[in-house]
């Protein structure tokens, strides 16, 4: 035999080890996702399901609701990715500085929101931001500024999910960044003091370059994050939004399931937005790969 | 006063000396107090909303710190259904799905890091993209399979479908392979099996990373309500769909302080663990930036 048996033995071990990952991940995720693509490609349930080829894609990709989704997601994930990692930044930066005191303080209560579950947030928050009882816009008032309609109006809605979104995650992203600024040695910051750089161009050139593959991590992991907890938010305050302005692709998904029953087209919205997450995934790889030194 | 900035100067005798030192300290709290202030006052918000009365809670101007503290709204909750069962689904829930994956993803981790068998390049890559599908997408079609399998509104449905994920696994092949291998073929040179070297040196040794994956993946499910909603229904459901009903269609005539109790019962497992477990769950996401 060529090869030894102990090193056999270990093999079947692994193998047996694995099988019920697999099975689940197999059964659980993969088989699923065929599925998915299967039932987009057919029409009807049951006994009346029949294969209908791409129809469904066509005419998702003629329909108003589909690209109305699009915008709204992509409008909100790219506010909320911008918004939470340039506070994350600003924010690691700060809590990171030994001089300032408290610090473990002020770390823990930013990081909180991230523990407390969507619902409470999203609850709480139209509670808040009701613009003739909520509180934002009473202190508002106090300040002397009119309240805003934070989530009656259609232009205003997506932009106050984006802020509660941004409030409840940017603890974590800064947690993340504040890791990665934690790697950079303090000898970098050394040699650019003797060379007589000022606070911030140790930062630009020095804090920025080294962080590159941290931020990049941090902007995927917003990316995901902010598309699937933003079905929550939809769910509970919104439903689609004044106007379906607030309709994102994970509550399209959602409804045209539960709502309208049309298992195969939402089927087709989770195929397609599984191929943008993709893309971007992707994309961000390739421009990390760009990056590292 | 005067000794607070003292302080500062003598430290930055090194740097460029600037007698703007004082503005920027300022700056620096004023920041960091408003953001704490923003974080936090939210969360006090819903802990006074739950002990108010309908009254105050529906006033306008908005009330911030209630009259009386009415512990009542706590005892009407749990009259309006059956909260024990919802607390308990989700302990049983969140609970189950803890233990899985430490057990499943460490055993599934060990084996992509420390083992070699045919085809392994591939079982890896496998494994691995599964981290790339988020709940969201998968739901739909995963509720087809529940209803095909006659799971539905059962624990088993609800929980079967998320027994081990690839983000954990990678999480676990992660850090286990930075366990020295000599460990492992010392213990197999003494005799010991397998699957004794598994539960008796790998388990042991990856306790730091196997806390910060039960901290996480607990808070994930107990706070997770996509899942349930589509397959929990009456008793079964868990306590972010319960609570997440509790609005109702209205919002201004909502019920506003029960709504802030059961958020607050919501919240709470969650606070505790953060406030018990800082520790752990800053060096879980310090230990994320290491991949």
């Amino acid at each position: 035999m060529s090869i030894p048996f102990y090193i056999r033995k270990r093999q079947i071990f692994a193998y047996v080890s694995l099988t019920p990952a697999l099975v689940i991940l197999g059964l659980f995720v993969f088989f699923p996702l065929i599925q998915a693509f299967m039932t987009s490609l057919s029409s009807g349930l049951g006994i009346n399901q029949r294969f209908v080829g791409f129809r469904i894609y066509g005419s998702i990709m003629t329909s108003f609701e589909f690209w109305n989704s699009l915008r709204a997601t992509l409008f909100f994930s790219g506010g909320f990715v911008s918004i939470t990692t340039t506070l994350g930044l600003a924010l690691a930066v700060l809590v990171n500085n030994k001089r300032v005191k408290f610090r473990n303080f002020f770390r823990a209560c930013i990081f909180l929101p991230y523990m407390i579950s969507m619902v409470v947030i999203a609850l709480i928050w139209q509670y808040m931001l009701n613009e003739r009882f909520g509180i934002i816009n009473y202190l508002l008032n106090l300040l002397g500024f009119k309240g805003l309609p934070w989530l009656r109006t259609p232009s205003l809605a997506l932009f106050s999910l984006i802020l509660i979104q941004a409030w409840a995650l940017v603890g974590y992203n800064m947690m993340l960044i504040l890791a990665g600024l934690q790697g950079i040695p303090d000898s970098y910051y050394e040699a650019g003091k003797i060379d007589g750089a000022t606070v911030w161009q140790r930062l630009l050139y020095i804090t920025v370059p080294l962080l590159l593959p941290t931020l990049s991590l941090a902007i995927l992991v917003s990316t995901v994050h902010g598309f699937t907890q933003s079905f929550v938010l939809v769910q509970v305050i919104t439903h689609g939004g004044p106007l379906y302005s607030t309709d994102m692709l994970s509550y399209l998904i959602y409804r045209t399931a539960f709502d309208y029953f049309d298992l195969p087209r939402a089927n087709a919205f989770a195929l397609i937005g599984l191929g943008i997450l993709m893309i971007i995934g992707i994309v961000q790889y390739k421009l990390e790969g760009r990056f590292r030194t | 006063m005067f000794s607070f900035f003292h302080k500062f100067q003598t430290k930055d005798s090194n740097k460029n000396r600037s007698p703007i030192i004082p503005v920027w300290t300022i700056t620096v709290y004023t920041v960091l107090i408003l953001f704490a202030v923003i974080a936090g006052f939210p969360l006090f918000f819903i802990a006074s909303l739950s002990l108010q009365s309908f009254k105050e809670v529906s006033r306008f101007p908005p009330t911030i710190v209630p009259h009386s503290l009415r512990f009542i709204n706590y005892v009407t909750l749990f009259a309006k259904g059956p909260f024990h069962r919802y607390i308990l689904n989700s302990f049983i829930f969140a609970g189950t799905l803890t233990i899985s994956h430490i057990f499943l993803s460490t055993l599934a981790g060990y084996i992509l890091a420390k083992f070699d068998f045919p085809f392994k390049h591939v079982i890896t890559v496998f494994v691995l993209s599964t981290m790339l599908f988020p709940a969201n997408l998968r739901a739909i079609p995963l509720y087809i399979l529940v209803v095909k399998l006659g799971l539905v509104n059962s624990y088993a449905g609800l929980i079967i479908p998320f027994l081990t994920g690839g983000f954990t696994i990678f999480i676990m092949r992660q850090y286990i392979l930075s366990i020295p291998t000599e460990l492992i073929e010392a213990a197999r040179a003494d005799g010991a099996s397998e699957f004794g070297i598994f539960l008796g040196i790998i388990f042991p040794l990856a306790k730091p990373a196997l806390t910060v994956l039960a901290i996480f993946q607990f808070t994930l499910r107990w706070n997770m309500l996509l899942w349930p909603l589509i397959v929990a229904r009456g008793d079964l459901m868990t306590l972010p769909v319960v609570v997440a009903q509790l609005k109702g269609t209205t919002e201004r005539f909502a019920y506003w302080n029960l709504i802030g109790a059961g958020s607050m019962l919501l919240l709470f497992p969650t606070f505790v663990l953060f406030l018990l477990l800082q520790r752990y769950i800053i060096k879980g996401t310090q230990g994320a930036i290491k991949f």
